[in-house]
């Protein structure tokens, strides 16, 4: 049995009288300790999958079992990490990471050094008094990590975390998540719809394709250890799932798994 | 530098004022019992200072606006807040709430002054009545406004009521009702002189009472002059507060 399984899930929504079919027959394993990147263009269902998974919109058809219990709501062991961080404007940084850690009642006396820590390990030791808004984008998505990370979950779930990020910040967070995926051992859930975002940290990649959403392929990336962005081998590969994107699914019956 | 040009302007604005004001006298032959001289009003200002009166009514008015505006808001805050968690409960409220609103406090004055007596309990109360709507009303807005995603993070993390209300949804909205709150401080100035016209025998609207009784228009315009600039420092005053309260709440301006 897989960690995450997904069975025959559909999720429709019902806006005034009409049926719009979010996702269809999605079916996914995901295994404890996996970086699985969901790739496709925008509005074909990757936010809806992923809340399914994370507890915020429930499967209308099908299953989501994670740990072999289905999910019914969102629990501080599966974190979610928004494209637009979702920090609380009126807490420092210390005091956001602690947020969680209030949540999970940890001993107060226990927070704070917590805190530090997961704040010392995305590198914002010399802000821990700042407040969100005197932080850039990159910063400010650290420091939701942080508070994701501190509450010690099995899984992160991220939703296009780095969409809003210019390009040469984006990079370094990709570094900083590739890293923390291996030190910290977490199963890792990861919504984007940049080819080299998902070929650069996934160890597996799920196209999806819209109109309605369903999964077109599940691609296992064959790069190993260090992955070098401007490599030749990473370049290929790239182009290989460039093509997916543009073939019909009857071709594509090869990458299931 | 940008104070210095404010100070500046003020001055050179209420120079134009006592000029018009000066203009207006000269030239309209009215009797300076009708309409008193800019001069005259400043002199029956200084008197009034002097003898005692003018302070004790502004303290007398002070205490009763104090009650009535910080009561109002706070309990308007803390409704607010609960009707914004019950989205049900408030479409029950709303209507009386929007029947009620524009009902000028001083209709149930009547009212006021055959429940509550005479002394400075119908003027607390006209204070809270013109405060309590906008405050509730805006707090409410505030609660419905609040970004989705704060309820979705805290759901995740488990944060639940009662602690979402103080974690969340009250700093959430508080930027929000401190602009509520300070809309309604101007009304509720307003109608505390009108307030302090029925069933007072002190205060700044007794005064104005008092002056027009007997005749003393220097003493009528003097008294206005301090409403209007108590009005103005009460402004600076609470626009300082929420400036200061702001920054603590989020790290400076947006
Ligand atoms: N609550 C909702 N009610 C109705 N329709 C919805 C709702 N949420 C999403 N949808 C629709 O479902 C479709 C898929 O949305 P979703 O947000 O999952 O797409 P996405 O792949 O994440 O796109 P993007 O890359 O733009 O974030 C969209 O057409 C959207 O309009
Ligand atoms: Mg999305």
């Amino acid at each position: 049995m897989s960690y995450i399984e997904i069975k025959n899930a559909t999720k429709t929504f019902e806006t005034n009288g009409t049926t719009f079919t979010a996702f269809q027959n999605v079916n996914l394993t995901i295994e404890r300790g996996e970086f699985v990147c969901i790739l496709g263009a925008s509005g074909c269902g990757k936010s809806t999958l992923l809340n399914a998974m994370a507890g915020f919109g429930l499967v209308t058809k099908g299953s989501v079992k994670i740990d072999g219990v289905e999910v019914s709501k969102p629990t501080p062991k599966r974190a979610t990490i928004f494209q637009n961080y979702g920090l609380l404007p009126w807490r420092n940084v210390l005091r956001n990471v602690e947020f969680g850690l209030e949540g999970i009642k940890t001993p107060k006396s226990e927070r704070r050094a917590i805190a530090e820590r997961y704040v010392d390990l995305v590198g914002l030791s010399a802000f821990k008094k700042t407040y969100p808004r005197q932080l850039s984008g990159g910063m400010q998505q650290r420091v939701s990590i942080a508070r994701a990370l501190a509450v010690d979950p099995e899984v992160l779930f991220m939703d296009e975390p780095f969409g809003a990020l210019d390009a040469i910040t984006r990079a370094k967070l990709q570094d900083d998540v590739r890293r923390l995926s291996q030190t910290e051992k977490k199963t890792i859930v990861f919504v984007t719809h940049d080819m080299a975002e998902a070929v650069y940290l996934a160890d597996r990649i799920v196209i999806m394709s819209p109109n309605p959403g369903r999964v077109k392929a599940i691609v296992p990336v064959p790069l190993q250890g260090e992955r070098n962005r401007i490599g030749k081998d990473f370049l290929d590969f790239q182009n290989e799932i460039f093509d997916l994107f543009h073939k019909s699914p009857d071709d594509l019956v090869e990458y299931f798994i | 530098m940008k104070a210095l040009r404010t100070i500046r302007n003020v001055v050179v604005s209420f120079a134009i004022l006592i000029a018009i004001w000066q203009l207006a006298f000269t030239f309209c032959h009215f009797s300076e019992a009708l309409f008193p001289s800019p001069a005259r009003a400043m002199k029956a200002l200084v008197e009034t200072f002097q003898s005692g009166a003018m302070i004790k009514h502004i303290g007398t008015s002070m205490y009763r606006f104090a009650i009535g505006y910080v009561s109002a808001v706070v309990i308007a805050a803390l409704l607010g807040l609960i009707l914004g968690v019950l989205p049900k409960v408030f479409q029950f409220v709303n209507p009386i709430a929007q029947l009620l609103r524009p009902i000028s406090p001083m209709a149930w004055a009547p009212f006021i002054v055959l429940w509550f007596g005479i002394g400075d309990v119908p003027a607390i109360v006209v204070v809270f009545i013109a405060a309590f709507f906008p405050v509730l009303l805006s707090t409410v807005a505030a609660v419905n406004n609040i970004d989705p995603i704060y309820f979705k993070v805290s759901q995740n993390f488990g944060v639940k009521q009662p602690s979402i209300t103080w974690k969340v949804i009250f700093p959430a909205a508080f930027p929000q009702i401190a602009s509520g709150a300070h809309l309604a401080l101007g009304s509720a100035w307003v109608f505390l002189a009108a307030g302090e016209m029925n069933g007072v025998q002190s205060g700044l609207g007794y005064m104005i009472v008092d002056a027009r009784n007997n005749l003393r228009t220097d003493v009528l315009l003097a008294t206005i002059v301090v409403i209007g600039a108590l009005g103005l420092a009460l402004d600076g005053l609470l626009r300082l507060i929420e400036k200061t309260t702001l920054k603590a709440w989020g790290g400076g301006e947006a």
